[in-house]
């Protein structure tokens, strides 16, 4: 049974996509991702407008105070298992706003982050890679628990 | 005429295949001008330091590893902007082409470079690489050199000071180290 419904989870993750104060290049990418050109929906992946109908949490740019108990709150209304994505060199280490003044850290510093993809932005070919990744890591999560 | 062009559309896609790349299964090869993460030559690198200081995020940074000095590139950070490839007076930073660099831990994504390093003779500090020496050494010898010019590449920009202070104003030093003398590696051939 859970063999099956680690099936499902792989055959088809949901992804919300979350903005964290980025500078939109790394959304754009991530649009791009799922134009025909690149198409991630051939992996059964689908944006979804809900955290609570998704599985993978991608959270772009740095947290910055105003967004942070936002992230906090989608994170605890997303069911579990749940995978997050820092997208872009902002979400994986702040980046060229690291220094700033109203930064909240990095999102590994708010939440628990399983795969990283740098690049500013990364090319949607980077995306696929990372999301190929999280879906192994989704295999490895058999049993529901993280 | 838009039903015509649907239809020529559906007839080109027969013959030319799907418009969607096939990546996780192809590689897909990225134009030849894209900015991909800075690679480093370890042949060329002086560890001159002038990448670090351009670096506008800091993911360059030099490392002091004893013998060794390395410079260390965390792509975490790197924005992929170049200016390390412009400013590299050896012309050691090249971007690659690599884009594919998503992890699980981000501290993996790193290149660091190591080579012997150059130290103060006095206090020991770090001050730059051999190679860079050698280099400064050899675009010096152009010039009609001082005396003590092999002294001035083996100090560190403190004690260099207070040693060109002596010197000048004729006062003694309490205690000072026997320098031995940096060998450029040409001369060591």
């Amino acid at each position: 049974m859970s063999g099956l419904i680690t099936w499902a989870r792989i055959k088809s993750p949901w992804l919300f996509h979350f903005n964290s104060g980025s500078c939109n290049n790394c959304d754009i990418e991530l649009l791009d991702a799922l134009t025909p050109r690149f198409d991630v929906e051939r992996f059964g992946i689908l944006l979804e407008g809900s955290p609570r109908h998704a599985d993978v949490l991608v959270v772009t740019g740095i947290v910055n105070r105003q967004t942070l108990p936002r992230l906090k709150r989608i994170y605890d209304q997303m069911p579990n298992p749940k995978i997050v994505v820092a997208l872009g060199t902002c979400a994986t280490s702040g980046g060229i706003f690291s220094e700033g003044y109203n930064i909240a850290g990095p999102v590994d510093k708010v939440i628990p982050v399983d795969v990283y993809i740098p690049g500013c932005p990364p090319r949607p070919q980077a995306i696929i890679d990372g999301i190929v990744k999280a879906l192994a890591k989704i295999q490895a999560l058999r049993g529901g628990k993280r | 005429m838009t039903k015509l062009k649907a239809v020529l559309e559906g007839f080109r896609a027969l013959i030319k295949g799907p418009f969607t790349v096939r990546y996780p299964f192809e590689p897909s090869p990225p134009p030849e001008t894209f900015r991909g993460a800075p690679k480093r030559d370890i042949e060329k690198c002086t560890a001159c330091g002038a990448c670090y200081q351009n670096c506008p995020t800091k993911a360059i940074s030099i490392l002091d590893l004893g013998k060794e000095v390395a410079v260390d590139v965390w792509y975490g950070k790197c924005i992929f902007c170049a200016r390390c490839t412009e400013v590299c007076p050896e012309e050691a930073v090249k971007m690659s082409l690599t884009y594919d660099l998503s992890t699980y831990n981000k501290e993996e994504v790193r290149e660091s470079v190591s080579m012997p390093a150059q130290r103060c003779q006095i206090c020991g500090k770090l001050i730059t690489s051999d190679r860079q020496v050698d280099k400064v050494i050899d675009r010096v010898k152009i010039l009609p050199l001082p005396l003590n010019y092999h002294m001035m590449v083996s100090l560190c920009p403190e004690c260099k000071r207070k040693q060109q202070a002596t010197l000048l104003l004729g006062l003694r030093v309490e205690r000072v180290p026997a320098i031995t003398i940096p060998v450029a590696v040409s001369e060591k051939k």
